[in-house]
């Protein structure tokens, strides 16, 4: 080990360093400081983050209509009667659904695809919730499909391989729109985000 | 363009280097290992983001690095790059090692790149400073494998142009996605079907291909005029040096490019690869239209490596309007005293900067030596001579 504080530092505390040090985005550094952290929290705040996590990974389940994370399936956005069903909105990752559900401006149904195609990591259409989609579309009544996977080259495989296979059903198939950022400077833009922008420009 | 300053720290086998270079010639010359080759490799590294001899960047960190408090080891280099009357440009990359889960070191590293202080893309580094280096073994580019002429039109076009960049980077990128898509159906033995999955893949392998290609072969075009008249300069003869690009492909445009996908579908999801396309073209170096690779004499490919070369540096001066600056690596032991002559003739002159190695400074002429400023390079330090 690089670091070296298993031989100057309690077994237990090493040990929840080295569980930090597996999460993304956490370091050594950070590992070491939140644990050290822990130890000096009061006993129910570390109780507190035990529970939550023993809680949050017995009692999620994916729901079995949209495929987003839920205590109860189906999820409270399928259960919700407001919401349109003639919206689907298809993303690849729950975090997705959240960032959508931010902006107030969705009142339509969801659904998780969990990833996007990349051959090279051997993620293809079957490893995806893609054939559940399908299923959806043919029982649902769906009148326009929002392809909201990433802007990169694996989210625009993924939604070129839906739009295929959507379109055909008589569904009208959209994408999310991209271009500029809210707040920035024109000149700052880099050229491939500012050619989009401007291929997808709008009648004012 | 100049660079005005190397700063170095843990990069091979410099711990600490903060040196201010002259806007001319120097001269960095001392015994094998001293140090000399890293220096220009730095400033390669810093106009390219890639090493022309390290195969992974660890290899990079000084083996003494210590990384701050807990931190993996890394290495940081730094310049500061002139361009006419603008402010200098700061460049700044990072290159550091990664522990993995276990607190023990991965093999790969990651890089971190600042222009002006600002963190950037390595697509966005390149072609901020750019550079032409000549090394030993660039005899390569004639007589070896076709990889060795791809990455030298790569390199080249990269730092003159942003978009080729770009092109170059998807092309890889949806090149690498389209392969494992065709490996995957050759192990599954699978043909086309329905929905066709290769569809996507081919748009976007052939508007970038095509971007790329159109790129080269008007490069090669233009640099195939310039080696001629270099070639007839250094070596007196008048012999014709010509260069064509040899496409895979024969595609004009992305359609042409898709159409030669379509036809050869059947061979390439048996092979699981793709057939043609710029990853697989070459460039065709020409002596009196025979191969010079093949049927060149040694001073003939040496003479033609040190004309790629100059015609690199020229195409940039026209495409930039600017100098790049040369990188000449142990060269001139190697080569007669007439193209010694006439590759002097091409460095020292004003608006060019040029970085030279030499373990010996009997190679050169008097002359020559007081033009320079000369620098004595030993075991990771330089001293002004």
């Amino acid at each position: 080990m690089a670091i070296g504080y298993e031989h100057v530092t309690a077994e237990p505390v090493a040990r929840l360093i080295d569980e930090f040090n597996r999460l993304p985005g956490i370091g050594p550094k950070s590992a070491s400081r939140l644990a050290f952290y822990l130890l000096r929290a009061k006993p129910e705040q570390a109780q507190r983050l035990a529970a939550a996590i023993i809680e949050m990974k017995e009692k999620t389940v994916l729901c079995s209509r949209c495929f987003n994370i839920t205590v109860e399936d189906p999820c409270v956005i399928c259960r919700n009667p407001g919401r349109q069903v003639q919206q689907l909105c298809v993303v690849e990752e729950p975090l997705d659904v959240v960032a959508l559900e931010r902006t107030g401006e969705y009142k339509g149904l969801y659904h998780v695809l969990h990833g996007a195609i990349s051959p090279v990591e051997g993620i293809n259409p079957e490893d995806l919730k893609i054939r559940e989609l399908m299923d959806r579309l043919k029982v649902e009544p769906v009148e326009e499909v929002i392809i909201s996977t990433n802007p990169n080259l694996e989210g625009d495989a993924t939604a070129a391989y839906l739009a295929r296979e959507i379109i055909p059903l008589g569904v009208r198939v959209t994408r999310l729109a991209r271009g500029l950022p809210m707040g920035s400077d024109l000149e700052y833009a880099d050229e491939v985000t500012l050619g989009r922008a401007l291929q997808g420009r709008r009648d004012m | 363009m100049y660079v005005s300053r190397l700063v170095l720290q843990d990069f091979r086998l410099y711990r600490r280097l903060n040196l201010d270079l002259p806007h001319g010639v120097t001269l960095f010359y001392g015994s094998n290992a001293a140090g000399k080759t890293t220096l220009l490799e730095a400033l390669f590294y810093l106009a390219t983001t890639r090493s022309p001899r390290a195969s992974a960047d660890r290899e990079l960190i000084a083996l003494e690095a210590q990384g701050d408090l807990g931190l993996p080891p890394f290495a940081r280099l730094s310049t500061v790059v002139h361009v006419g009357a603008a402010e200098p440009l700061k460049l700044d990359v990072v290159i550091q090692r990664k522990y993995g889960s276990g607190g023990d070191l991965l093999p790969s590293s990651q890089k971190t790149i600042k222009v002006n202080g600002i963190n950037r893309r390595a697509i966005d580094l390149i072609g901020q400073l750019r550079v032409v280096m000549f090394a030993p073994q660039d005899v390569n580019l004639v007589t070896g494998s076709p990889a060795e002429r791809r990455r030298y039109l790569d390199v080249t076009l990269s730092q003159i142009d942003h978009g080729y960049v770009r092109a170059l980077a998807r092309y890889n990128q949806v090149l690498a996605q389209r392969n494992s898509l065709l490996r995957t159906w050759r192990d599954q033995r699978r043909t086309q079907r329905a929905g066709d999955e290769l569809l996507f893949w081919d748009e976007e392998l052939t508007s970038a291909g095509a971007r790329v290609l159109r790129e080269r072969r008007q490069a090669v075009e233009r640099l195939s005029k310039l080696v001629q008249t270099i070639y007839t300069e250094i070596t007196g003869s008048d012999l014709e040096l010509t260069l064509r690009y040899i496409d895979t492909t024969a595609a004009d445009d992305a359609a042409a490019f898709a159409h030669v996908l379509k036809q050869q579908r059947r061979a390439e999801v048996e092979r699981g690869m793709t057939l043609s396309g710029p990853h697989r073209d070459d460039l065709s170096i020409l002596l009196a239209e025979r191969e010079v690779g093949v049927f060149g004499s040694r001073g003939q490919q040496r003479a033609t490596t040190l004309a790629l070369r100059l015609a690199e540096a020229e195409l940039m001066r026209e495409r930039t309007g600017d100098r790049p600056v040369l990188l000449l690596d142990d060269l001139l032991s190697e080569l007669d005293s007439q193209r010694r002559e006439h590759l002097m003739h091409a460095i020292v002159r004003p608006d060019q900067q040029a970085l030279i190695t030499a373990t010996d400074l009997d190679d050169f002429a008097p002359s020559f030596l007081k033009q320079v400023t000369r620098m004595h390079v030993d075991h990771g330090q330089v001293f002004p001579a």
